[in-house]
């Protein structure tokens, strides 16, 4: 683990910043004027020290019933179906029966039911979900997690700062970023970063033949084109090397936990690639998104999400745990996102289906110094509307980007000049933590 | 016939005049205008690229850009083989092409393209991504939608054909010509999404999210959006009829496991997914609904929300779709041909006059719009021949030009002063890789995809019997004849698979394998699995449109320095690419086989220095450096 430290990878970056947070903050442009202003305490515009040095992402994709999850609604057949509430380690707080194992973690847990959003597309609310803002137009906004490479000094320098296991296309984009902050896409966990040992039948010095010989091929395409994504390859090209030849490597290899911390974890992907975050986070990656499909339930809704509940209970609740007995709870931040709700409305005509449901849903949190046993926000008895303190997809990445000590406050430029800040309008919820 | 070509004629003359002031396009224009129904000639098709060029040199003028020289034939000849048939010419046709000396040879070149197995195949990936075609959905096979998308690609079904087949299919997939309704079995149970997609795709609007609201950045409303719905409206895509039912009783009483799961299949092959019903052209209103011009709950009626208004009713007033098809694909849509002529003009050129394709609002602006507008008509008058459209542009000297060396900024256009430097796409990067592993790549099956009948993960009853028959044979049993078939269906595929293991174990040497893998990217799963090779370098999942990617990550480079060029072709002598270099005895000759297979070009005397000074134990070791390092050399991955 590391320091907690802001790269500003160059010295130009480092004064754009400054003069980026003089404009915003004091109504100047001027760069040097901006450093006599703020000299040497422009950190103290960061708000306050991070809470977390890495973030584990969870993303449930497809929606998430949330009334048959984090928000049941009892004693009300005809919106709450079969399902029935269950009791948590935390009096007064009420999961579903889905979730018992999770009920035993409820004191680690911040639970954000007023989650809402306008966004009921699938593909535009995970797009949401990672950017904070609207997809349209030309432009493609940045992520959370490229963002936060952008921003966070790397752990470990050979390995990559984040890592997106099973996840969307969203999950490993930069938007209008550098693509050197891309999160490293795996696909199953098991496999881990795959083909990342040299075949035994290879030297290393016949590998070093081969790097230099491509290097010097390189050399003239390389002189020839100025493009974004020659310059990015040709970096990514010299991180590769860097990896394979890293004694971290083994921070991918699952097969290296012991059997029963395995078990806890569960034999599912999602389980697997839970446990891999936290290999990673161990290792020093910042930003782990672990993907979890199957919740768009809009056939047989109780069926769909006991199966996967199954999974969610297992794998959530051991990486608390494990997380806990490492000590490392409070240094990382687990979140558990999803892109809207479903209705309260059963749809008999679909087997039991519930539809998309962006007005209300539910969110968690847990570690990186958020308060555990606690429910924010309040939605109505149908569980259709928020009525309490209302959280915006952008609140909750406002929220995960101050806990990593991020500048949310920074509006940095898209190439065409507008100015983008990294949770738009959204506003960290203080409250959570303690 | 006569009065068609009036009308083209004269609707030319009646709407383009007002788009050219200069003298010098008149004159252009009533040239073209006079051969309005001759563009089917390769002369005319040659003209029809210098008038776009014409345009694209205007612009260049007025932006005071040098437009850069045309490519050379080494670069030609591997973009234009990437290009159209989507991977790295062969060594052979590399040569061939670099050996002739024949003026015209280009032009040559493009049209045989058009014409190959590898032309369908790379269109099929087009338009797979744009369709997130799937090969199963809940372990059902779909695979009868690709069958019927590559064989319209492959007789180059008109464009508004294509798509009025996909918006109009009725009834089973399996029943022989029908596998259109793949495309409503693609979002099952969503009509609105499926109507979303259909206006984004086929006329580049977005009206998703007024599925809930009115949109907050367009003009649609959340009633335009139930508007269009309605013309769909009251289509069921999945069965629950009587049959279906009644099978399932007994299926659930049937202890037997094995005719229990061949009943399964059967039941949810071919008597669950159907395009059923008629629209009638109504739809209610959600519950939810917020504003003021309707109550909830209240029935509406299919309407136009933009375009030709007045919608054709022919004799289509039974179907309401029927009405939507007539209006989507009629020639006076503001956008359909649009949208179809700059979706393949980025596919040629690399980038679009309109980006993105399928974002269009009131105000939206093309780089060159009066090109666009030639471009639209063209599709016109080729009758939506999408391979003559896309054969014209080939032609252009636009095309043709040598790369730009600057990347425009993101959001600008370098108004094709040269072509932009682009990474391969996931499936032209495996086609590549496979060009060099196989022979006659472009016309090798993997027998995974079509439509076999499997049994114990292996084709049976090949040659007797396949979905399609067995869909004729299935349609229109009772409960009692369902079994019945059940039972004989079983004993034939165990007898046939038997016979298969008896041949297997009688001469285990002739024993072939049954799938083959080393295939090209449209012939294996759609989309692949998550963990291969196409999928690490950004093939589409499938989940969204055009989701497919080219960014560069680390994983892709540990594949190509770990994976795939060892297991394929530096540990496989069998390789086309290691047979070729094996037939040759000095080591310059099997540099020469090296970079021409794998570049389209020969080595630079540098590069042969470069390679003469890399230490290496001995010959062997060193030419498979050689390979190694080209592979993983930028000059392969990204097209010049």
């Amino acid at each position: 683990m590391c320091r907690h430290d802001f790269s500003f990878g160059d010295e130009r970056s480092r004064r754009r910043f400054i003069a980026d947070a003089a404009k915003a903050l004091l109504g100047v442009g001027v760069a040097p004027m901006a450093s006599q202003v703020l000299g040497v305490e422009f950190p103290a515009l960061l708000g306050r020290p991070a809470r977390a040095q890495s973030v584990v992402y969870l993303n449930l994709m497809g929606g998430v019933s949330h009334i048959d999850t984090f928000d049941p609604k009892p004693n009300q057949p005809e919106i709450q179906g079969p399902v029935k509430p269950l009791a948590t380690n935390v009096p007064g707080i009420h999961v579903t029966e889905y979730l018992p194992k999770i009920a035993g973690q409820m004191d680690k847990l911040a639970v954000i039911r007023s989650m809402t959003s306008h966004q009921g597309d699938h593909i535009a609310a995970q797009y949401l979900l990672h950017r904070s803002h609207q997809e349209g137009g030309t432009l493609s906004h940045p992520t959370l997690a490229a963002w936060a490479m952008r921003s966070l000094n790397k752990c470990n320098p050979d390995l990559p700062g984040s890592v997106s296991i099973a996840g969307n296309d969203d999950s490993v984009s930069t938007g209008f970023l550098d693509l050197k902050y891309a999160p490293v896409p795996i696909g199953d966990p098991s496999q881990g970063l795959p083909d990342s040992r040299r075949p035994a039948y290879v030297s290393d010095s016949q590998l070093e033949s081969r790097l230099s010989l491509t290097r010097a091929f390189n050399q003239e395409f390389h002189e020839r084109y100025h493009y974004r994504q020659t310059i990015a390859h040709a970096r990514m090209f010299a991180d590769a090397v860097r990896l394979m030849r890293s004694r971290d490597l083994k921070a991918f290899d699952i097969s290296q936990e012991p059997a029963p911390t395995s078990a806890q974890y569960g034999p599912h992907p999602f389980g697997q690639g839970c446990m891999l975050a936290r290999r990673l986070v161990e290792h020093g990656l910042r930003f782990v998104e672990v993907g979890f499909g199957g919740w768009d339930t809009h056939y047989d809704n109780f069926g769909m999400v006991a199966e996967n509940s199954v999974v969610l209970d297992q794998s959530l609740s051991a990486l608390l745990v494990d997380l806990k007995q490492r000590g490392m709870l409070e240094s990382t931040l687990v979140v558990v996102a999803t892109e809207f709700g479903r209705t309260p409305k059963i749809n008999e005509a679909h087997k039991d289906g519930r539809d998309h449901h962006p007005n209300a849903f539910s969110c968690l949190m847990a570690g990186g110094g958020v308060d555990g046993g606690q429910v924010y926000g309040e939605t109505d008895a149908q569980g259709a509307e928020v009525i309490d303190r209302g959280v915006s997809i952008p609140d909750l990445n406002a929220t995960i980007g101050w806990a990593l000590g991020l500048p949310i406050d920074e509006q940095i430029a898209s190439p065409s000049g507008q100015l983008f800040r990294i949770a738009d309008e959204g506003q960290p919820l203080k409250e959570l933590f303690s | 016939m006569f009065e068609e070509a009036v009308m083209l004629i004269s609707r030319r003359l009646f709407t383009i005049p007002t788009l050219f002031m200069g003298v010098v396009w008149a004159a252009v224009w009533v040239e073209a205008g006079e051969h309005a129904l001759a563009v089917s000639a390769t002369r005319d098709r040659q003209e029809a690229a210098r008038a776009i060029d014409r345009f694209i040199d205007d612009t260049l003028r007025k932006k005071r850009l040098e437009p850069l020289p045309i490519t050379s034939d080494e670069q030609f000849v591997r973009r234009i083989y990437l290009d159209e048939v989507g991977r790295i010419p062969t060594l052979a046709e590399a040569r061939e092409f670099l050996d002739s000396k024949e003026p015209g040879k280009r032009a040559r070149l493009i049209e045989s393209l058009l014409q190959s197995a590898g032309h369908v195949s790379h269109q099929f990936n087009f338009w797979a991504d744009i369709l997130r075609v799937k090969g199963h959905d809940g372990g059902i096979s779909r695979a009868f939608y690709i069958i019927w998308i590559k064989q319209s690609l492959a007789s180059n079904k008109p464009y508004d054909q294509f798509v009025r087949e996909l918006v109009t299919a009725s009834g089973s997939g399996w029943q022989r010509g029908n596998g259109a309704v793949g495309y409503y079995f693609r979002d099952r149970g969503m009509p609105l999404d499926n109507m979303a997609n259909t206006l984004r795709i086929f006329t580049g609007t977005r009206v998703a999210c007024a599925q809930c609201h009115d949109h907050p950045h367009d003009r649609w409303t959340r009633r335009q959006m139930y508007e269009m719905a309605a013309f769909t409206s009251n289509l069921t895509t999945d069965n629950t009829d009587e049959l279906f039912k009644a099978i399932y009783k007994v299926e659930k009483a049937t202890t037997d496991e094995e005719l229990r799961h061949l009943s399964q299949v059967l039941r949810n092959t071919y008597h669950r997914d159907r395009v059923l019903g008629t629209s009638d052209g109504t739809i209610q209103l959600p519950a939810d609904y917020q504003y003021e011009d309707a109550k909830p709950g209240e029935k509406i009626v299919a309407h136009a929300i933009f375009g030709p208004t007045d919608l054709p009713s022919g004799e289509s007033n039974s179907d309401y779709r029927d009405r939507f098809g007539d209006w989507l694909t009629s020639p006076e849509h503001p956008r359909f041909t649009q949208v179809i002529a700059n979706r393949l003009w980025k596919r040629v050129m690399g980038q679009g006059l309109i980006e993105p394709v399928d974002d269009l609002r009131d105000d939206t602006q093309a780089t060159h719009p009066e090109l666009l507008e030639y471009l639209t008509q063209l599709m016109k008058d080729l009758n939506y021949d999408m391979r003559a459209y896309m054969q014209v542009l080939y032609h252009t000297q636009t095309y043709q030009r040598s790369v730009d060396p600057e990347e425009p900024s993101e959001g600008e256009s370098n108004y094709y002063r040269g072509r932009l430097l682009t990474r391969m796409s996931a499936e032209q990067a495996w086609d590549s890789l496979m060009t060099l592993v196989v022979p006659e790549v472009d016309t090798r099956e993997s027998g995974l995809s079509g439509s076999a009948i499997y049994f114990g993960d292996r084709p049976v009853l090949v040659g007797k019997e396949d979905m399609y028959t067995r869909f004729d044979e299935v349609k229109d049993h009772t409960v009692d004849q369902h079994w019945e078939f059940v039972a004989a269906e079983l004993k034939a595929m165990k007898d046939d698979l038997q016979v298969q293991l008896d041949a297997e174990r009688a001469a285990p040497n002739d024993v072939k394998p049954i799938f083959n893998f080393e295939v090209r990217a449209s012939e294996l799963g759609a989309p692949a699995e998550p963990s291969h090779f196409l999928r690490t370098f950004g093939q589409s999942n499938r989940e969204f449109i055009e989701g497919g990617s080219t960014a560069s990550n680390v994983t892709q480079f540990l594949s190509m320095f770990n994976g795939l060029v060892e297991s394929h072709l530096l540990q496989n002598p069998e390789s086309e690419l290691m047979q070729h270099m094996a037939s040759k005895d000095s080591p310059s000759e099997k540099c020469d086989i090296a970079f021409l297979s794998i570049l389209g070009r020969l080595p630079t005397d540098e590069e042969r220095a470069m390679i003469a000074a890399t230490s290496a134990t001995d010959d062997f070791r060193r030419h498979q450096n050689v390979v190694w390092a080209l592979l993983n050399s930028q000059e392969f991955l990204f097209v010049q």
